[in-house]
């Protein structure tokens, strides 16, 4: 498997289904950021690191990629804004995947593509080195539509949840990007795992 | 008060899978599941279709995702405009300029309508946290309603919308309830009526709710929003005896909606996290 990412491979036994999403230069504390130039590389070192995790997760809503583009796009010229106003970095992740979720909402409306389900991209690229053979991937791909099958019975709530999670933000996070308590965050991944575990291996 | 023979509840599990916690309750959660082969396996059984559904989407997904390059220079290019159009605005609120006032602000919790008050640095002088109270006091915080209707706040897929509390209000609310300088993270300045419920941003429906001091803390509170706003929603109770309910004495109103004495174990253990680290 063609591992991209240095946040990937969720391996530890104990903790850490998914390891956590590097930040740089947010460390929690207000960093006083005096000039737009530094805010300008600072978006962009974000925009960076986040871009597809955000993709990812606007495709799992349902919007097409270059919807999804588009909200990436607004995202990370509102989180600019954001900054120069000079306002608070705390929880910024959950801030600019709150931001990615509610554009995703408007977009999603807007142009008429709502989906209520977990919709996956069609399967129509060649395929790349190091994958999987042709087989491996129909057997995959067959039962991880399975899964979104019965994760699809859920309410949207928990599957937003459920692909912040996958996208390895942490329950704080996730609360603020729905603007839920973190309660219904556990609330929702315990759902989610009771759903996934009666899908048969 | 958490005995070994007592097992953890699906909410500790979920708590663990988090990982990298290094609070009391990861530790004690921790030491138990490696003493306890079916906590173990429980865990394991959570944890094992998680990854497996994470992987399988993360490989399916990135198969669809174009290269960065075009869209990282359409970002620079938008960013460069933003950075040329703002040279020639003062847009730094005032009080960003001052020293003293800079390392104060407000962060927003939301969704419970809750807001954090907090600071970058160590305050001035004298920060202080009020004496407990687990309800506000009536005379300031009555609550305070608008005109929405249960329809409409139960809307689905209504984006949950930021709710901003002016500073100069936020101050006047502290200031109301007798704190001068509010203790950074030791507050949630709380919709008694959440905005879920058709609570509004005025000082009246707002007060300073400490995040230490009881078990009727922001968390249990947290989570009896959400009870009143899935039995306003499926039709349950009226909106109008949620409203009430809140208002009138919002651990009552716990009490009555959970059938319980104090705050549930779940709510309690999963919800004591502090909410920013
Ligand atoms: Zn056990």
């Amino acid at each position: 498997m063609a591992v991209r990412h240095p946040w990937h491979v969720p391996a530890s036994s104990v903790g850490g289904a998914v390891a956590t999403l590097p930040i740089p230069g947010v460390s929690g504390k207000a960093v006083p950021a005096t000039h737009r130039v530094e805010i300008h590389d600072e978006v962009t070192a974000l925009f960076d690191d986040l871009r597809e995790p955000i993709l990812r997760y606007l495709l799992s809503m349902g919007l097409s990629v270059a919807d999804g583009e588009d909200v990436v796009q607004e995202t990370f010229l509102a989180l600019f804004r954001h900054l120069h106003r000079g306002r608070p970095r705390t929880n910024l992740r959950g801030w600019i995947f709150r931001t990615a979720h509610n554009l995703g909402l408007k977009s999603r409306r807007l142009n008429g593509r709502a989906r209520k389900t977990i919709r996956t991209p069609s399967f129509a690229d060649p395929v790349a080195d190091g994958a999987p053979n042709p087989e491996q991937r129909l057997r995959m791909r067959q039962r991880y539509d399975r899964m979104c099958a019965v994760l699809n019975a859920l309410p949207a709530r928990d599957r937003y949840c459920l692909s912040l999670r996958a996208e390895g933000l942490r329950y704080r996070e996730i609360a603020r990007a729905l603007g839920v308590s973190l309660g219904t965050v556990s609330n929702c991944i315990r759902r989610a795992a009771a759903r996934l575990q009666s899908v048969q291996a | 008060m958490w005995g070994r023979e007592r097992h953890l509840s699906d909410a500790d599990l979920v708590f663990l899978l988090q990982g990298g916690a290094q609070a009391r309750r990861a530790r004690r959660c921790r030491q138990h599941i490696e003493e306890c082969e079916d906590c173990r396996a429980r865990l394991n059984g959570m944890q094992a279709p998680l990854q497996e559904f994470f992987a399988a989407r993360r490989r399916i997904l990135d198969e669809a995702l174009p290269p960065p390059e075009s869209a990282r220079h359409q970002l620079r290019d938008a960013l460069a405009r933003a950075v040329a159009e703002g040279s020639d605005q003062r847009s730094q609120p005032a009080w960003r300029l001052s020293a003293a006032l800079a390392t104060v602000a407000l962060a927003i919790a939301f969704g419970t309508g809750g807001i954090l008050w907090y600071s970058g640095n160590a305050p001035i002088d004298g920060p202080s946290v009020a004496a407990f109270r687990a309800v506000p006091d009536s005379r300031l915080t009555p609550g305070r309603i608008g005109p929405a209707s249960s329809v409409e706040l139960c809307a689905s897929d209504r984006p949950a919308v930021p709710v901003t509390v002016d500073r100069q209000v936020a101050l006047a609310v502290f200031r109301a309830h007798g704190i001068e300088t509010p203790q950074p993270l030791a507050y949630e300045l709380d919709h008694l009526v959440p905005p879920e419920l058709g609570g509004v941003t005025v000082p009246e429906n707002l007060w300073p709710q400490p995040y230490e001091g009881s078990v009727w803390d922001a968390n249990a509170k947290d989570a009896l929003e959400e009870r009143l706003v899935r039995k306003t929603c499926s039709g349950e109770i009226s909106l109008r005896a949620a409203q009430a309910d809140i208002a009138r004495d919002w651990v009552a109103a716990y009490r009555k909606h959970f059938q319980a004495e104090k705050p549930l174990v779940e709510h309690a253990a999963f919800l004591k996290d502090q909410p920013w680290e």
